[in-house]
């Protein structure tokens, strides 16, 4: 027990609180694709030594200072020089170019083959499609490690990517403009377990509506809206342990900001959204102009938009079920292996091919992907689901 | 038509580890099987090359020495194993994808790619023979008109094997009381 306490004190400032942390999707994209051609390089060497995260955070940041790019003293600009090692790691987890086991991933390899041939069309679409299929895990421990409840998002269940694009798509409907802080309020917002035993994409759909249809009306009391967010952190030990931080509203108004802040980057990058004004003239109170000791204002984006391919990404992806490794393990026990295997073989299938031979499958697997979600008709000897899942071997399993 | 790439030379005096460059090229190549065949092998060097073979449909056939192997060889070798198992935990496809036999008459070093492509000569896949040791090999492209006769040959290798060091092993993993 103690040892889980000081894992815990150890985590203490790296967390926004408030909404999910996506801070490495902030990263300069072409230092980011030589970062990657490195790591392939290093990973690829078949004399190599096994790479641990602390040697290539080591090797990274040695490469970092050697570029003279380290800030001890980090500014608001995410892009760039004060882009660290661990935002680069995390971009690499989330996307899903590297694993915690150091497999080599086909995502990886597709995109170091695009990278070289110089086919940009084909890297924008594998990052695109990389985006949509993009699962929330615990950034924690991947799922596997314990971590506490109130500090993880275990209980999530979303795709952060969709949800973000489906969040610029409700606005639209609405017809009301969305920022920054509309963003981290609704698509990334936080919620705590006892909120929702699970916090799934239907749940965060309606919330992102309601949220948008209030907004059509009056413009929402942003700064009620983050103190109310404050409000978990009651229960919350890293935060107790911080209690008597004079700055821990602003830090955590500055920190959930900065990672919207740097989703939208990332979603412009790969064209899936239009951010043209960089606004530091916000109207409103705004989470990004709070700040705090010597750090700087967060640049807030005060309109954003999506694009063609943004929207048709999102209308691909929108029906789709995701479905997490974990939610087959917590069906079918462990000592039950080979059900699992099968399991995620025939949940693999339909991600594929959107239907199995009814002659594969026995009813009682029909039954264990009916308790998955994915209920379907059975049609000429073939099993079609109602919605087709989103799942990927490489990815999902921890 | 056969294409050729010769000479692949291992030298430290001229700083040459070619054969260490193409294998390494061959196996971030896409494939769906890569045979790999010699005496020696670094238990590094396949632990490096498995990093490829997790959560998809490739296959690896690997033929080695194993009874007459140096301590420290047979010790990486044996973690390789572990690993295997471990990975095999995982992805439930591994043990019959990849397949580790065991020949204690193996001295033909070669790897094949496809039965499309063959790199063959001295080198055995050890830290010595890739780094250190003076050696010769050649790459050919293209090797179809050989096919049948290379793959009579694999199965006398494998059909002559005393043991699977992978998926089916018993000496590695059994804990000494």
């Amino acid at each position: 027990m103690a040892k889980r306490t000081e894992r815990h004190k150890a985590r203490i400032g790296t967390s926004s609180g408030f909404a999910i942390h996506l801070r490495g999707a902030g990263v300069d994209q072409q230092k980011m694709d030589e970062i990657i051609l490195d790591y392939l390089r290093m990973e690829s060497d078949l004399l190599g030594q096994e790479t641990r995260p602390t040697e290539f955070n080591a090797r990274m940041s040695i490469d970092a200072i050697a570029r003279g790019d380290y800030q001890p003293d980090r500014t608001c600009s995410l892009e760039g020089p004060s882009a660290n090692v661990r935002e680069k790691l995390r971009y690499m987890k989330y996307l899903g170019f590297i694993r915690r086991d150091g497999f080599r991933t086909q995502v990886l390899t597709d995109y170091v083959r695009a990278l070289n041939a110089n086919n940009s069309v084909a890297r924008l679409n594998l990052l695109q499609h990389r985006i949509a299929s993009w699962k929330l895990r615990c950034p924690q421990g991947a799922g596997r490690r314990w971590t506490p409840k109130q500090n993880g998002y275990r209980h999530y269940r979303v795709r952060p990517g969709i949800m973000f694009l489906y969040a610029l798509k409700s606005a639209e409907d609405h017809g009301v403009e969305i920022d920054t802080d509309d963003l981290t309020l609704t698509a990334l917002r936080f919620f705590t377990p006892a909120q929702r035993g699970r916090v799934d994409e239907e749940f965060l759909r309606n919330h992102i509506d309601q949220y948008f249809a209030s907004k059509a009306e009056r413009l929402p009391d942003y700064r009620a809206e983050f103190e109310s967010q404050m409000d978990r952190v009651e229960r919350d030990l890293g935060e107790n342990l911080r209690a008597n931080d004079p700055c821990a509203f602003a830090r955590k108004c500055r920190n959930a900001a900065n990672d919207t802040f740097c989703l939208i980057i990332l979603m412009r990058k790969v064209s899936l959204v239009e951010a043209p004004n960089c606004n530091t003239a916000i109207e409103h109170w705004s989470a990004t102009q709070e700040s705090y000791d010597h750090t700087g204002k967060v640049p807030e984006f005060n309109i954003v938009t999506l694009t063609d391919a943004g929207r048709q990404l999102l209308a691909e992806s929108i029906e789709l079920f995701p479905i997490w490794y974990e939610d087959i393990c917590t069906l079918i026990p462990s000592q039950e292996h080979e059900d699992r295997a099968e399991m995620v073989f025939y949940v693999n299938k339909l991600c594929l091919d959107n239907n199995i031979p009814q002659d594969m499958i026995s009813d009682d697997q029909l039954e264990y992907l009916a308790n998955l979600g994915l209920s379907g008709r059975c049609e000429t000897g073939v099993f079609i689901p109602d919605r087709r899942p989103v799942f990927e071997l490489q990815y999902d399993m921890p | 038509m056969i294409e050729i790439e010769f000479p692949i030379i291992t030298s430290p005096p001229a700083k040459r580890d070619d054969f260490l460059k193409k294998f390494q090229e061959i196996a971030l190549s896409d494939f769906d099987h890569l045979i790999a065949v010699a005496p020696f092998v670094d238990g590094r060097l396949i632990t490096n090359l498995l990093k490829g073979f997790l959560y998809n449909t490739r296959r690896l056939t690997i033929v080695t020495r194993y009874g007459d192997l140096f301590p420290d060889q047979k010790k990486l070798i044996n973690e390789t194993i572990v690993k295997l198992k471990k990975a095999a935990n995982k992805d439930h496809t591994i043990s019959k994808r990849i397949i580790w036999h065991v020949n204690p008459r193996i001295h033909a070093k070669f790897v094949i790619k496809d039965w499309q492509c063959i790199l063959f000569g001295s080198h055995n896949f050890t830290y010595s023979a890739l780094k250190k040791n003076y050696e010769l090999s050649i790459y050919l492209e293209g090797i179809s008109d050989f096919v049948r006769d290379l793959k009579i040959f694999l199965d006398d290798i494998v059909g002559h094997s005393t043991k699977t060091l992978f998926p089916d092993n018993s000496s590695v993993t059994k804990k000494k009381r």
